[in-house]
């Protein structure tokens, strides 16, 4: 194995990358609580850094597999062969799909639209109606 | 990147297994803003963060912990109210849901600065 391991990767990338922040967020209400506002991922520049320069994430599919991994088991990703450079907008969806529950961007069958990728302009800097917050239909 | 395989670290006078040092450091930490628009100001080992409502927000870990009962050390402040208190609310091996309210309140507040660091084994 000459990839090492993903926590090693990751200490490198921080010495070598600057950080990027990202001009996305993504807006999302979560199908199992309705009556909560929506929420707003943020991504980490870190990481976005990692994601566009390549060679240091793992592919999404090992974490959706450790998703079933009971506590204190083997995991999967850690050790995975890191994937090539993505793309901002790739590295987004990559993010959905890693850090949102899969009730929300896979298995939602209802008429409204729960996720919204946004310009980080587009999320409200004033949170006086925090609370309230919902996705625009 | 160049590998050095030591199993002992020693300044002369003084010598450790190199085990201490991998075990004893932080796997993860992240400095944050909740108020206004949510951002991450610097991190380790951090994927994202999610701002749920006001006060409660989750991270997520990019490398997991190999399981929940790592320690985490939370602390957030804000200068409106001087005193905030915080707290955990879940613990898992992808990441920590946290909250802060006002001192001595169950009022909920985004706070100016939330600090998060981890140690425990890795996945």
């Amino acid at each position: 194995m000459t990839h090492g391991h993903l926590w090693d990767r990751l200490l490198e990338a921080k010495s070598r990358l600057e950080p990027v922040q990202s001009k996305y967020r993504v807006l999302f209400e979560d199908p199992a609580t309705p009556d909560e506002p929506a929420k707003v991922l943020v991504p980490d520049p870190n990481w976005m850094a990692c994601a566009l320069a390549g060679g240091i994430l793992p592919p999404i599919d090992t974490y959706q597999r450790d998703r079933d991994v009971p506590d204190g088991e083997p995991k999967e990703h850690p050790y995975a062969e890191p994937i090539d450079a993505m793309s901002e907008e790739e590295a987004i969806e990559y993010l959905i799909m890693k850090d949102i529950d899969p009730s929300v961007w896979r298995d939602y069958k209802g008429n409204r639209t729960i996720m919204k990728i946004v310009p980080v302009e587009l999320i409200p800097s004033d949170r006086s109606f925090r609370n309230a917050w919902r996705v625009v239909q | 990147m160049s590998t050095i395989t030591a199993s002992n670290i020693s300044d002369s006078t003084t010598t450790v297994g190199t085990s201490y040092v991998v075990n004893g450091s932080a796997k993860g930490w992240v400095n944050l803003t909740q108020d206004g628009t949510q951002a991450i100001q610097d991190s380790f080992n951090v994927s994202s963060i999610t701002d749920i409502d006001v006060g409660r927000s989750t991270m997520t870990w990019t490398n997991s912990m190999s399981n929940s009962v790592y320690a985490a050390s939370f602390a957030a402040w804000d200068i409106t109210y001087y005193l905030t208190v915080s707290c955990g609310s879940s613990k898992a091996t992808t990441g920590y849901l946290y909250a802060c309210s006002r001192a001595g309140t169950t009022i909920k507040e985004d706070c100016d600065e939330v600090h998060l660091l981890a140690h425990g084994d890795l996945a």
